[in-house]
Parts: C-alpha cells; sequence; structure tokens
C-alpha cells in the first residue's frame, strides 16, 4: 500500500507525461486510414513496377465484366481492366494533389506567416492582393485556362490549381500565424537577439506546422475533387490516362446506358469508393494529428 | 571610452514617449519619462495594472512591436542608441548585455521546445556556441537557477514544469549571456508568496555576484520595499514619484503612492489594519484628463488638480526625492529650482 502510494508521489513529470501521451495515441481508425493512404500514395508512385495489368489494354472480347478473381473490379466497355485503372488514377489524383498543394504551401504558407509576422504595410499589402484572389470564381478562371491549354498534362494541372490555391492557403496561414505573432515567446525570442528569419523558422513555424497539417490534408481531399470535377467537365488530364475524376465521368456516360443491373453502375462504383475512402482516411489522419499536436500550444 | 562606459549611468533616458496607434487612435503608454539608472543599481517601477510599466521597461531596451509604435525622446543603455535605430542594431545589444525575465513564462516559453534547447538558443546566438557545448552550458545554467536534476530537466517540456520552475529557466535564459543590465517584469506573478520570494531573492543573487544593474517591475511596493536600491513609482504613463527606496518609504508625497502603500500588506502592521484599493479607475490613456491625471481619483483633489498638470519636481526635504502633486503629503514642497527632470 505505502509502497503503490510512494511510486504515485515520486512519479517524475517525464514519466506521468508519457502515460498522458499514451492515453492520447492515435486508435485504431487512424492507423488503418493511415494504411490506406500509405499504400495509394505508394502504388500510385510505383504502379509501373507492380504486376498490375495495362490499364490502356484493350480486350474486346471482355467488355463491362463483372468482378472476378482475374479482373479483380471488372472491366469496362473497351475491356480495360478497372482496377488497374483504378491504380493508374491514383496516380494522377495522387501526384497532381500533392504538387497542388505544395505550391500553394510552399508560396501561400511563406506569403502568410511573413505578412503576418511583420504586420504594417507588409501585411497590408499581400493581404489586399490575396482577398483580390480569392474573391473571383477562381474555378472558371481554371476552366478557361485549361481550355485554353490543351491536352493537359500532370505538369500545368498542378501548375495552374497550384497558383490558384495560393490565396486560400495564405489566409488560413495568415490567421495561423497571427495567433503566434504577437505571443510573449516571439518577443522573449527578440529580447535574445534572434533574427526575423529564426524566429520564423524556430518559433513559429513549428507552432503553426498542425494548421499547415490540416491545411494539406483538406486541401488535397479538395484537388481530387476539383481533379475529378474538370475531368467531369472534359477540362481534366486528357482522356486515355486514367485518373479518378475521368473513370468518374466515363462511369457517368454509362449511367444511360443498356446494361442493366450492378454492371450499370459498376464503372462509377469502384473509382467513386476508392475516392471516397481515401477523401475519409485524410480526413481522420488530419483530425487526429490537429488533436494530437495542437494541445501544447492550444492550452495558452 | 572605456572609462567612460563605467562612469556613465547605464541607463539614461530623457523624455521619452511610446504613443500605440490603436482603433481609436493614438495611446500614449508612456509618456514624457526621464530617468537614470547607475551601473550596479537596482530600480522598482510599481503602479496600478495599466500604468504603462510593461511599456516602459521595454521602451528603454526598445523591445516594442514592430508595427503601429512611435517614439519620440531618447534612451542611451549601455553606450547604445535605443530611439530611432533599427532591429539589427538593437539585436548587437539584445541577449548579450542587456536580458529579460517576462511576465508569464508561460507564455514567453516556446511551447514546442525543450527548455534545454530554448537556453542553448541564447548561447548558440549570442555567443555562436556549438550545440554540444551550449546543451552542456545550459544544463549548467539549470543547476546555477537552483534546479535540482537539471539534466533531467532540460528535457522537458515548459508545460511539465511547475510555475517557480519555468519561472527560474525564464531566469536561466536571461542570464545566459552574462547580460550587464536585466529587466524583470512581474518575474512573480502567479506564485504562490515562499516561490515567489525564492525567485526574487535569486535575481538578487545573480545580481550580486555578476553587478548587474536590474529594473524590477512590480505592481507590488512590498517586494521592492526590500529589494531595490530606488523605486519610481508610475500613473497613466508618466513617472509621478521617484525617490532612494528608505525614502520613499519613510515619507510617501504622493496621495496616489500612499494609496498603493494602503493596498500592500505589511507585515509590521497591527493585524487588524484593513487593507483599502484606491476607489475608481485609472483614466483612458486615448483621452488623457487636462490636469493630474490622478484627480478624479483623489480625495483631496482641487479645482487647480483637475486644471494644471503637476510638473515632476525635487522636494525641498531631499533632492533625491521627486513628486509631481500640488498638494504633497509628508512635510514635502518643490524645491524652488525645478527638477531638470521636469
Ligand atoms: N501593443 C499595444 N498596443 C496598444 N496598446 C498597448 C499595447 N501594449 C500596451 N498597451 C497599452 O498601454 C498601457 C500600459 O500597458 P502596460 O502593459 O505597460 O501596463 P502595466 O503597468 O505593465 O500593467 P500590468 O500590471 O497589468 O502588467 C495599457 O493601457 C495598454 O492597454
Ligand atoms: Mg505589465
Amino acid at each position: 500500500m505505502t509502497d503503490t502510494l510512494s511510486k504515485v508521489v515520486h512519479t517524475n513529470p517525464n514519466k506521468a507525461s508519457k502515460a498522458m501521451r499514451k492515453r492520447e495515441r492515435f486508435g485504431v481508425t487512424f492507423w488503418i486510414a493511415t494504411s490506406f493512404v500509405g499504400i495509394v500514395v505508394f502504388v500510385a508512385l510505383f504502379c509501373q513496377w507492380l504486376p498490375i495489368q495495362d490499364p490502356n489494354a484493350q480486350n474486346v472480347l471482355a467488355p463491362m465484366n463483372l468482378p472476378s478473381w482475374h479482373h479483380l473490379f471488372g472491366t469496362d466497355d473497351l475491356g480495360r481492366d478497372t482496377f488497374a485503372r483504378v491504380v493508374y488514377g491514383a496516380r494522377v489524383s495522387v501526384i497532381v494533389s500533392f504538387g497542388t498543394m505544395a505550391i500553394g504551401l510552399l508560396i501561400g504558407g511563406s506569403l502568410g506567416m511573413i505578412a503576418a509576422y511583420r504586420g504594417g504595410t507588409t501585411d497590408l499589402v499581400i493581404n489586399s492582393a490575396m482577398i483580390v484572389g480569392i474573391s473571383y470564381p477562381s474555378f472558371i478562371a481554371v476552366l478557361i485556362i485549361l481550355g485554353m491549354w490543351q491536352p493537359v498534362s500532370m505538369v500545368k494541372m498542378i501548375l495552374i490549381l497550384g497558383i490558384f490555391s495560393i490565396p486560400l492557403v495564405f489566409i488560413l496561414i495568415r490567421g495561423a500565424t497571427m495567433s503566434y505573432a504577437s505571443r510573449e515567446f516571439v518577443m522573449a525570442a527578440r529580447a535574445l537577439g534572434a533574427t526575423n528569419r529564426r524566429i520564423l523558422v524556430k518559433e513559429i513555424l513549428p507552432n503553426v506546422t498542425p494548421a499547415a497539417m490540416t491545411v494539406f490534408l483538406l486541401g488535397i481531399a479538395n484537388i481530387v475533387v476539383i481533379e475529378g470535377s474538370l475531368s467531369f467537365l472534359g477540362k481534366g488530364i486528357a482522356v486515355p490516362t486514367a485518373s479518378w475524376g475521368n473513370m468518374l465521368n466515363e462511369g457517368a456516360g454509362q449511367f444511360s446506358g443498356f446494361y442493366t443491373g450492378f454492371q450499370q453502375y459498376e464503372l462509377a462504383f469502384f473509382p467513386a469508393i476508392t475516392i471516397f475512402v481515401y477523401l475519409v482516411s485524410l480526413f481522420i489522419i488530419g483530425d487526429k494529428l490537429r488533436a494530437r499536436y495542437d494541445v501544447g500550444a492550444g492550452r495558452l | 571610452m572605456s572609462i567612460d562606459q563605467t562612469t556613465l549611468p547605464i541607463v539614461d533616458v530623457n523624455h521619452l514617449t511610446t504613443t500605440f496607434a490603436t482603433p481609436r487612435g493614438p495611446l500614449t503608454a508612456v509618456n514624457d519619462v526621464s530617468l537614470t539608472i547607475q551601473r550596479g543599481r537596482s530600480l522598482g517601477v510599481v503602479g496600478e495594472s495599466g500604468s504603462g510599466k510593461t511599456v516602459l521597461s521595454r521602451s528603454i531596451i526598445g523591445l516594442l512591436p514592430t508595427f503601429n509604435v512611435s517614439q519620440t525622446g531618447t534612451a542611451m543603455v549601455n553606450g547604445h542608441q535605443v530611439i530611432g535605430v533599427s532591429n539589427k542594431q538593437l539585436r548587437e545589444m539584445w541577449g548579450s548585455e542587456v536580458a529579460m525575465v517576462f511576465q508569464d513564462p508561460m507564455t514567453a516559453l516556446t511551447p514546442t521546445k525543450r527548455v534545454g534547447e530554448q537556453i542553448a538558443e541564447s548561447l548558440r546566438i549570442n555567443l555562436k556556441m556549438s550545440r554540444k557545448d551550449a546543451k552542456a552550458r545550459a544544463v549548467e545554467l539549470l543547476r546555477q537557477v537552483g534546479i535540482p536534476s537539471p539534466e533531467r530537466r532540460a528535457k522537458a517540456y515548459p508545460n511539465q514544469l511547475s510555475g517557480g520552475m519555468r519561472q527560474r529557466v525564464m531566469i536561466a535564459i536571461a542570464i545566459a549571456c552574462g547580460p550587464k543590465f536585466l529587466v524583470a517584469d512581474e518575474p512573480t506573478t502567479g506564485l504562490d508568496v515562499t516561490v515567489q520570494a525564492q525567485v526574487l531573492d535569486l535575481i538578487g543573487e545573480l545580481r550580486r555576484e555578476s553587478d548587474l544593474t536590474l529594473i524590477l517591475v512590480t505592481h507590488d511596493l512590498g517586494v521592492v520595499a526590500t529589494r531595490t536600491d530606488d523605486v519610481a513609482v508610475m500613473y497613466a504613463g508618466r513617472i509621478v514619484e521617484q525617490a532612494p527606496t528608505k525614502e520613499l518609504f519613510a515619507n510617501v508625497a504622493m496621495p496616489y503612492t500612499k494609496g498603493l502603500l494602503d493596498s500592500t500588506p505589511r507585515i509590521d502592521a497591527p493585524s487588524h489594519t484593513r487593507l483599502t484599493s484606491i476607489d475608481g479607475r485609472p483614466p483612458d490613456l486615448v483621452n488623457p484628463p487636462k490636469g493630474c491625471a490622478f484627480a478624479p481619483r483623489c480625495t483631496m483633489a482641487t479645482e487647480k488638480c483637475h486644471e494644471e498638470r503637476p510638473p515632476l519636481v525635487a522636494s525641498t526635504l531631499s533632492a533625491n526625492h521627486l513628486f509631481a502633486c500640488w498638494y504633497p503629503l509628508g512635510g514635502h514642497a518643490p524645491a524652488t529650482t525645478p527638477s531638470e527632470q521636469q
């Protein structure tokens, strides 16, 4: 009895907090979500070298097959393997969404931090420019630009979506930085003689990282949907290349076809369910990460 | 040159005014303050909340927000001009010659970094120490400020330490590079009385060891009573009374200072003495009153107090005792030649 008591009294703060951390652990859902996203990213990057059928090989003898052992997700109207197309489609969706958000965060995020930290005129100028950048229908602008810049490649898509994502990322990161830029620990760092760059990178960035992470993941989810919408409107990645977006698009075209039953929906079903699970996973990861890493700073 | 440096006052402030641009208009947080501190001395700055203690102490070392601030007057600290110079120039003195202990260590320490790293950071910036040396020195500093098992504590995050330990960490950071001048802004707010005394004793010890000049900001007159050489009393952005500590406590001139004293618990007072606090609220610094800023709350105020602002003058009783009052207490009277501080 006294033994346990003394243990309780004398636990050192490090140990106690380790135990607390354990309780704050991520849980199964987080790990399932992470594994799924990990697999998607992995196959997206390495699909050429994986034992997967050619996504563009047509087999006139087997159009519109139901799922089978040979064609896990069945085949489409041209007899192409839907599973292979979903996997190769991930490539476009993943690379475009990560690339876009990388540009958005690098430029929009840095500008947001600088504007919030410097304040005054710097902030006024950048912020006004960004507000202009966000207050017209950018989706339509993207449509027009892509329409004029055919055929659409991944690089073009990343560039355009990336640039158009800058203002929104800017506004979110600027907001997150604002609450830290005027904190005492920034003043304290200045009092130590730290340079502005050092303060931005070493004091503010670690605190803004959870917010940036959330922006990144939500942004990715958004871009997947936008890429899909663009494909749906015929302004996405040029057609023979599979992307989740243009697969949905083609699948939707079959709804009015003469096939019946499950076959009618099969084309859109697998890409749709994959996108859905992917997005839900991203949201779960974003949410858990925020809950985990925001606590320390959020309490202040 | 070096002889000059040691005989000149380490802090020399003249007609310093700090104004913030606020949505309601310019807010003058520090108004025409002049003061000097000799090397190795300590000055207590007291006053009610919002009287401008923090802004004054930070203005003196140039540590203000980078925008929406304007300053006039001059301030020299350890031979450096402070007003109207760039951040880059100020950085040369910050951290190495001048350091600051902040009011609330929970917000002044970076929440995401281990305290050892935060101490090491100062050493790496100012003394260009290697990462390894800085780490070892950080542990040494933690030991010096009285933190038990410093090796382990160095690895803790701020929120894993108690309030008193956090404040010791702040002090370790401040003294890391051997500053000549330390500004401690209410270093004991939120700590219980015994820990308060320990932290203040620690600052006192460090001062004696390294001949540190100190500004100790507090709203508690009891704290400065035994720990600083001089006291400056602030109200509405101005110094309204200033004297060597003993003299001030022996014979207060300002009704405002008396009010502060009456609201400070005293050990020597009979136990049934009631603590009073000053009635009313401090003035709005965007629209300050025309006459004496304290007049609306002062029981002795007359027409003159409301109309005309009393200058800060030396007392006939002692040239070191300055006050800004038309009707001083305790037999004080303005000396015929007004002090240059006016
Ligand atoms: N960055 C700022 N912008 C605008 N007004 C400010 C700013 N900093 C301080 N002030 C104002 O300056 C005045 C003096 O504030 P200061 O923090 O110096 O008071 P204080 O005496 O330190 O009070 P406390 O005992 O509560 O710390 C207050 O009215 C405050 O609102
Ligand atoms: Mg203060």
